[in-house]
């Protein structure tokens, strides 16, 4: 089956299912207040207002409509910094999704077509050590050498994330140059170069997409997290994670800070799962039921 | 058999040296000066003098070859900080760090078995939906912020069970529950489909066509089927648990080895960072090795190819 | 044991009829809404001692019909209409507790594919012990004994050190031989076999028939035999019935049917079969067309639409099965009287 038959036997089932409608639909806002957030955002989000600190949303008692959902310690617009942690969280997990797919992807290739054999080794060990080491810990220690800035982040995101691309294009190279019509292309004398230009057309974006979303999700909670120990993002940015850590302090007394922003996460989080699940069932036959 | 456990062990061997050399080598690249966060009043000469008492003035190859000869000697160095032997230091916060890990799993394999299989059993019922989009739930939702959440409500507004520290059993209750819903989760989803599978085996359909009562077709037909993959995925899953270990560790200042290890690492700490990073891969790199020939020995098909135990 | 279970049996026409099965309708409510009519109306009986072939096509309904007699028929399939009598006594009808113990006593099924038909982590001992023990309390030398019995019965002589081993150490068609001794365990009035050796190699195939009618010429056990290959219900059963989209199209004693099919199916299916037709024609022919689509049957005979006997009335009316003669009965507007087959190529 080729790819196209299989993209629109994937739509006429994705039209069906509910979950997918659910999850795109989460999937396209956030990508809607990732773009335009600077014209969203109701106040300028690191503007201080003494009169109105820790104003709580404006259901609860005491809240002022004019600020939705409250305000921060030193009176910050909760919603506004929202608005923009969305578009920071958002844009740090898919630049650092992106950089993976193209280190995972070149090493992958490499290492399933010609796979020299030193190469095998040093990603059959990376694997060993990602899972042997707590990735957390990783990320601290190296973002103490440097300036936690959203590049360094984003860099140590794709630390975390690349592997797992390789493994996936890696086996799925494999896979497909033991196939029949590798072997007849090699027996008219194609080069290796022809054929993995042929494969990356063919078989990239299937092997890739159903991986992605999820993938997309863990970064945006590990990028929330780093943030939220504060070694991640760092004010005056704003970050879901980082505003959360504002709010830390404030737990007990003004729940909202904190608890609104893990929400909003837990709800991207969720669109993209239940997209990436979809996706997941649909590209593998073999999990359809 | 003994020849897979050496192969084993000796794979293990070179991630921990691996692990340890990567470690060693960036936390001499942090910058800041530990003998200065010691000291910060002493003069040059005495900084210079403290140095060179923790072993830190050589270059760095020359320290880390010293220090893998210690390692060998069963000297894992000293703590700056806690001017103790390291190994002490992580004793100390070992126990409670294995009482909430050892809650959590606990919850973890009890709920995501017993989720799992009731899923399968009542698959595609409003059961089976209802739990599949708690798990997608439970997935999606940032530790920390669980952590935080429990804290708020359990702690602070119902006043129920301690929020940080740890002196005794219920101060672990909250962090192993956060700790564990995301690992219920994903053994719920992998239950459910490897169970469901599973009961779809000609030999289950078979056990029942041989009048074999329901309760032993589940037990001894699908689920002794489903439980080698299980294995698998506990085995990477304790990897996730142990770093997400860290991070409840933090948001209840529960002083375990996670704690610990935050602490070391903003302290340049070097050596308890080093032992630390030992001690919590070590665990995850055995755990595994265990978990491989548990399944050698579960599966007879494995076993006989491989010649007998 | 087996005092309470034996009731008076029925009398049909002087002989002695073990299993009626009188128009089961076993349907599967997909989620879509779609009903798929498995088994659609299916009559037939079975003499005391007697094989029974069951013919058709992957998707004909013979499986399930099997499944459904011995009501494990999985969702969402469900037996919506019928009677299954079973030594008078309507099956259907039990409470799964009563139903359950004659599962694997009274009536033993053998699976198609031996390889996944054990389970894998239980040792060939534990598996029969285990099938013993389900239906009777008995001390395990006790089963030994009877172990060692019905493995002679299927040609194994060293049951000693077979029982303490896996099924994964076994070829395909020593297991499938194991499993057969298996379903012997308690000696069953009847036995199912589902394409007992359509998984296995041509030489194996031969030798499983043999130890089935060895199995049946020792015990007297009453056989089912379901496939979809005349060379295996022409070695082996008494009576055939035809099937074509969950009904029956044509039952017959075997040597009337092999000498004289009279349903364009069974034609067709009949001369497909090297051994019995290719000396005549020379040249196998298939069916043409497909087997059907079960969400989506033609309006009037499933057939049809590779018939090439088929005039108008086939493509609008369901034909209705007549007992044409005694013994046979066939769902044909156009039956095929006097087709003869190659009578030396009888086996």
């Amino acid at each position: 089956m080729n790819f196209k038959t299989k993209l629109s036997n994937g739509i006429k089932y994705l039209q069906k299912n509910k979950s997918f409608s659910i999850g795109l639909g989460i999937v396209l806002i956030t990508i809607f207040i990732a773009i335009f957030a600077d014209s969203l955002t109701p106040h300028v989000p690191s503007k201080l207002n003494p009169k109105f600190k820790l104003l709580p949303p404006f259901w609860v008692e005491g809240g002022n409509p004019k600020y939705i959902l409250g305000t921060d310690a030193i009176g910050r617009d909760l919603l506004s910094r929202l608005i923009k942690g969305i578009q920071m969280s958002v844009g740090i997990s898919l630049f650092s999704v992106l950089s993976s797919i193209l280190i995972g992807t070149t090493i992958g290739v490499i290492s399933g077509l010609v796979h020299p054999s030193w190469l095998d080794s040093v990603l059959m060990r990376i694997t060993d050590i990602q899972m042997g080491f707590p990735f957390i810990v990783l990320a601290i220690i190296i973002l103490t050498m440097v300036d936690p800035t959203p590049f360094s982040c984003i860099i140590v995101l794709t630390l975390s994330a690349w592997p797992t691309y390789a493994r996936v294009i890696r086996s799925s190279v494999m896979i497909e140059k033991s196939s029949d019509y590798v072997d007849a292309a090699k027996a008219m004398g194609a080069s290796r170069a022809r054929i993995a230009i042929k494969y990356i057309g063919r078989n990239l974006l299937p092997t890739i997409i159903p991986v992605a979303p999820m993938d997309i999700a863990s970064v945006v909670i590990t990028e929330s997290l780093l943030s939220f120990m504060q070694i991640g993002i760092q004010p005056p940015l704003i970050s879901l994670g980082n505003i959360m850590s504002d709010g830390r302090n404030y737990i007990s007394t003004h729940w909202w800070i904190t608890a609104i922003p893990g929400f909003v996460i837990m709800i991207i989080v969720i669109g993209l799962n239940l997209v990436g699940d979809t996706l997941q069932t649909t590209f593998d036959p073999k999990l359809k039921q | 058999m003994l020849s897979t456990i050496i192969r084993r062990l000796l794979q293990g061997f070179i991630v921990i040296c691996a692990i340890t050399i990567i470690t060693f080598i960036m936390l001499r690249m942090i910058p800041g000066d530990p003998s200065r966060t010691m000291a910060p009043n002493a003069t040059e000469d005495q900084l210079i003098m403290l140095r060179d008492q923790m072993g830190i003035n050589e270059p760095i190859l020359v320290q880390l070859t010293k220090y893998i000869r210690n390692i060998f000697q069963g000297e894992f160095g000293y703590s700056f900080f806690q001017r103790a032997n390291v190994i002490k230091v992580i004793a100390g916060s070992l126990n409670a760090s294995i009482v909430l890990f050892g809650f959590a799993l606990v919850l973890s394999i009890f709920f995501g078995l017993l989720f799992g299989i009731i899923a399968a059993l009542k698959a595609n019922t409003w059961i089976d939906k209802l739990f599949s989009s708690i798990a997608v739930v439970f997935q999606s939702m940032p530790n920390y912020w669980v952590g935080t959440m429990l804290i708020l409500f359990i702690s602070v507004k119902l006043q129920l069970l301690p929020a940080t520290g740890y002196e005794g059993f219920k101060f672990s209750i909250l962090p192993g529950i956060a700790l564990s819903l995301p690992t219920i989760a994903v053994l719920m989803r992998n239950v459910r489909a490897s169970m469901i599978s599973s009961l779809r085996q000609d030999f289950v359909k078979a056990a029942k066509a041989r009048g074999i009562p329901g309760y032993i077709i589940l037990s001894r037909y699908a689920f002794r089927n489903s439980l080698i993959p299980l294995l698998t995925l506990l085995g990477s899953q304790l990897g996730y648990m142990v770093g997400n270990m860290v991070v409840c560790e933090y948001v209840f200042s529960y002083p375990g080895i996670g704690l610990q290890t935050l602490y070391a690492i903003l302290r340049r700490d070097y050596y308890l960072v080093q032992g630390l990073v030992v001690i919590l891969s070590g665990f995850f790199i055995v755990v595994n090795m265990i978990i491989d020939i548990g399944y050698t020995y579960l599966d007879p098909r494995i076993r006989k190819a491989q010649g007998g135990l | 044991m087996e005092k309470k279970s034996i009731k008076v049996s029925e009398q049909n026409n002087g002989k002695d009829v073990l299993l009626k099965v009188k128009d089961l309708k076993t349907h599967f409510f997909l989620p879509s809404g779609q009903i798929v009519k498995a088994v659609d109306g299916v009559t037939f009986s079975l003499e005391k001692g007697k094989v029974l072939g069951i013919i058709g096509e992957s998707g004909s309904g013979k499986s399930v019909t099997s499944r459904s007699i011995m009501r494990i028929v999985e969702a969402p399939g469900k037996i919506i209409n019928g009677e299954i009598l079973f030594k008078g006594e309507n099956l259907l009808t039990l409470p799964e507790s009563e139903m359950a113990k004659i599962r694997g006593r009274r009536i033993s099924l053998i699976f198609q594919d031996p390889t996944t038909s054990f389970n894998p982590y239980m040792t060939i001992g534990q598996q029969l012990i285990e099938a013993y023990r389900v239906h009777e309390k008995e001390s395990e030398n006790k089963i030994k004994e009877i172990i060692a019995q019905v493995f002679k019965l299927v040609g194994i002589s060293d049951y000693e050190d077979i029982v303490k081993r896996y099924p994964c150490e076994f070829s395909a068609g020593f297991r499938q031989r194991i499993f057969i001794a298996m379903s012997m365990i308690f000696t069953p009035d009847l036995l199912i076999a589902d394409e007992p050796t359509t998984s296995l190699g041509i030489t194996i195939q031969a030798e499983i028939i043999e130890a089935l009618n060895d199995v049946k010429e020792r015990t007297g056990t009453s056989v089912i035999i379901i496939t979809h290959d005349f060379g295996v219900v022409s070695q082996f059963s008494d009576d055939i019935f035809v099937m074509y989209a969950g009904r029956c199209v044509e039952s017959s004693p075997k040597k009337e049917l092999l000498l004289n099919p009279m349903h364009p199916y069974t034609i067709g299916l009949i001369r497909s079969v090297p051994l019995l037709e290719a000396r005549k024609t020379k040249r196998l022919k298939s069916i043409p067309g497909f087997p059907p689509d079960m969400m989506n049957l033609p309006i009037g005979c499933a057939f049809s639409n590779r018939c090439e006997f088929a005039q108008d009335i086939c493509f609008e009316k369901v034909p209705d099965l007549v007992e044409i003669r005694p013994n046979r009965k066939i769902a044909c507007h156009y039956p095929q009287i006097n087709y003869q087959t190659n009578q030396d190529t009888q086996i």
